[in-house]
Order: C-alpha cells, then structure tokens, then sequence
C-alpha cells in the first residue's frame, strides 16, 4: 500500500528580533527512492530502472512575496527529509514554503515572522 | 540580385591552419587559479588558508561512517557574507560513485543571512567521496569533499 504523505510542518524559534539570522526546519514526510534495482554485480552498469521513480523535485522558499531560496533535488534525497536552513528576518512577514514532487503534485506551509520586543 | 561569396576555399584552408596553430598554443596557457578539471577553486594549503580561501570552502559535516545509505544527514555552512553584492548563491551536493550523481542543490539570497543547509541523502553502498560546491556571485565555484563509507547502500 501506498505511504500517505503528510502535510509538511515547519518550525520556528518564536523569540525573532529583527535582523536575526533565525533557523528554519521544514519536515515533509514524503517517500523518495530512486527506482533503482542492483541487476547483478559483474554487470555494467550494475543498476537498472527497477520501479517507478518518486522523490521530492523543488522546495521553494518564500519569505513575504519574495522568492528567498530553492532547493532543486533529485531522488537521491532520503525519505522524509527535514530540511534546516537560515533566514534573516528583516520584516514581519510570513515564511512560506512549498514543495512539488516529480510528479506536480504541491504542498505548502506557512508560518508568520513576529519580531519579540 | 547578386549575392557575393564572401568564403573561399582558399579562406577555409587559411583559418584551418590559423586554428590548428592556436588551439594548442592557447592550451598550454595556465589558468588562474589551481581548480579541479578548470571548475572548482580549491585552498592550495589547507593548514594555511588566507582569508580569501577561508570565507570560501564549505565546511562539511558528515560522518565518516554511515550505518543507513538511505539516511545520510549532511550539514553544509559557510563563513561567508551574505551582502547584497557578494553572497553564496548555492550549494550543490554530489557523489560521482553513486547512480544518482547530484543530490540536490540548494540556491540563496543575500535573504538568507548565512549559507547553511541540512539536508539527509542517500548514499550508495560502499566507500566513496561525496563533494560539495558552494557558488559565490564573485569568486566562482568551490569545492570540498568528506569521505564516506556506507554500510548498507540506499539507492
């Protein structure tokens, strides 16, 4: 049976202030795998395409309207991944982040930066 | 109308052997920089970097051992700004033993306030080196690399 993928979380530190370098994780229980089977070890090339590939392709980050990163994967990213990465906060914004997988499909989650005074 | 043909035989044999005599001379020229196959800058002495070479090399965290191929977690930072008209503007993750070369690579804004990714990728069975390349917008591509041994493979 097919993993039911979950809605992506995202986590971060509540006590922001303003321009603070603050991490951000992003966990997305999706299955990756490359498809590849071993055929035999004296063959070359050892590998075939055994099943059908699946993997996250884009993560893309948005921090208020403004395209702030991206990540470009292939399906040599683990199953599940949590992804960890920096962002300044320079306005009390929400960070945005979606994902789409080799096959169109789009998730998204979001969470509002407010500055700790 | 007339059209004239401005390309001889004559013209062709002429810059056949003007080619012929620079290419091979061009080749010999060094480049500037020591890279790696004229792509990546590397530090010429790791134990004495200057400040340029610092800011620069990816600083890779990976274990040298991995139980799971299919886990390998990866952190990846630089000491490098991240200002308006000098950042990193990405990190690619690679391992040219496995079947699937490029893991993913990971583009940046000066938004970002520090070049850092964490990431987990699979890794194929056995030992093999996994290289990261960190793209400056000034100073071109740098590279560094973590060997890696994989118990069980995860591709």
């Amino acid at each position: 049976m097919a993993k039911k993928i979950r809605d992506p979380r995202l986590r971060i530190t509540r006590r922001i202030k303003k321009d603070q370098v603050f991490k951000v994780k992003v966990k997305f229980d999706h299955p990756s795998f490359t498809g590849l089977g071993i055929v035999d070890d004296e063959t070359n090339p050892i590998f075939n395409r055994a099943i059908p590939v699946s993997f996250i392709r884009n993560m893309f980050v948005y921090y208020g309207d403004q395209l702030v990163s991206r990540f470009r994967m292939s399906s040599a990213i683990a199953d599940d991944p949590l992804f960890t990465f920096k962002l300044k906060a320079v306005q009390e914004a929400p960070v945005k982040v979606v994902f789409v997988d080799n096959q169109g499909e789009k998730w998204e989650v979001s969470k509002k930066i407010k500055f700790y005074t | 109308m007339v059209i004239k043909e401005d390309f001889s035989r004559r013209k062709f044999i002429r810059y056949s052997v003007i080619g012929g005599a620079v290419v091979p001379l061009l080749s010999g020229v060094p480049y500037e920089n020591e890279v790696y196959g004229g792509v990546f800058n590397a530090p010429k002495d790791l134990e004495n970097m200057t400040e340029m070479e610092r800011i620069h090399l990816p600083k890779v965290t990976l274990p040298p051992v991995v139980e799971d191929g299919t886990q390998a977690s990866i952190i990846v930072s630089l000491d490098h700004p991240m200002e308006e008209d000098h950042y990193i503007k990405s990190i690619q993750i690679l391992n040219f033993a496995d079947p699937v070369v490029i893991k993913g690579k990971f583009y940046m804004t000066p938004l970002n306030g520090e070049a850092f990714i964490s990431t987990q990728i699979r890794l194929a069975g056995g030992e093999g080196t996994v290289w990261v390349v960190a793209e400056c917008n000034k100073h071109g591509k740098w590279a560094a690399n973590r060997t890696v041994n994989v118990a069980a493979g995860g591709c």
